[in-house]
């Protein structure tokens, strides 16, 4: 359940953040999930976040993925281009 | 305005090379054998027709001389008398040729047009300078224009000023401007690589969350 919640709000994230945020939400059970869950060191499922740079810059694994930090980061990281866009 | 020479670049198969530098005068051959009469390039004065066999389109290996490109027809005697790469005279002589691009006047004022023209050089007996035999063929094997017998000894220029004076020579090759295709699709490749560099979409951030399904 707690997957499933995270899934949809990050894919929330593309509505409110336009096309300064791309979201990839894929299955564990694919060929490219199976092998993130070996890069990464997840025990089944993840998340990770990269700037423009393609620098990781938060990952979280498991249980421990959290769509409000994640939101926080995403904030924090484009304030000022956000507001710039936004008024 | 006169041809001019832009690059030359030998391919003597025996590795030799004349000794006389360009504008100079051959030296007096010292014949002891008396070489054949033979004719020279049939299109050195006038135009090629159409029809002509030295027109065609279908043999572009071959020139009219009987050496294929630059290498010679190997085994074989040649029109000249001497087998290719070898000589009349044994060791030592051998067909040369030149390939050279010639700048012509467009007739059309339009410009300048390049025409890539080889030059078909049959020297025999080399380390003598003597009996050297030159044309201007295009890549069609048109003769444009050639010198007019084996004991004519003309510096590659006169040669060029014969066939500039050719009222037609530059119809007989295919013209191409200076900005040759070659050009052109570098250019667009450019311009497209360029054009891929600018719309580029932008970085962004990117979240990838993998899931346990169901």
């Amino acid at each position: 359940m707690n997957c499933a919640r995270v899934k949809a709000a990050v894919s929330g994230f593309e509505a409110e953040f336009g096309d300064k945020v791309r979201i990839h939400t894929i299955s564990v059970d694919t060929p490219e999930g199976e092998a993130a869950v070996k890069k990464y060191n997840f025990q089944s499922h993840g998340l990770v976040l990269f700037d423009p740079q393609g620098q990781l810059i938060h990952k979280r694994r498991d249980h421990m993925a959290k769509a409000d930090e994640v939101h926080q980061i995403l904030v924090s990281q484009l304030r000022p281009q956000h507001r710039d866009g936004g008024t | 305005m006169a041809p001019r020479r832009e690059d030359t670049q030998k391919l003597c198969p025996s590795g030799r090379r004349n000794k006389r530098k360009t504008g100079q005068a051959f030296r007096s051959p010292t014949r002891s054998v008396p070489l054949p009469n033979h004719n020279a390039c049939p299109q050195r004065s006038q135009p090629l027709a159409s029809g002509h066999p030295n027109a065609r389109r279908d043999r572009p290996q071959r020139s009219q001389w009987g050496h294929q490109n630059g290498r010679g027809r190997v085994g074989q005697r040649s029109r000249w008398g001497h087998q290719n790469g070898r000589g009349r005279f044994g060791q030592g002589s051998s067909p040369c040729v030149a390939n050279v691009v010639v700048r012509l006047d467009d007739a059309s004022g339009g410009g300048m047009a390049r025409d890539v023209v080889r030059v078909d050089e049959c020297c025999v007996q080399p380390e003598r300078a003597a009996w050297w035999r030159w044309a201007l063929v295009t890549a069609d094997s048109t003769c444009l224009a050639s010198t007019s017998s084996l004991t004519m000894r003309r510096p590659m220029t006169t040669l060029y000023s014969k066939y500039r004076s050719l009222p037609t020579a530059g119809s007989l090759v295919q013209r191409t401007p200076i900005l040759g295709r070659r050009e052109v699709l570098l250019g667009v490749l450019a311009a497209a690589l360029l054009g891929v560099g600018c719309k580029r979409a932008p970085r962004r951030y990117e979240i990838y969350y993998y899931y346990i399904p169901g």
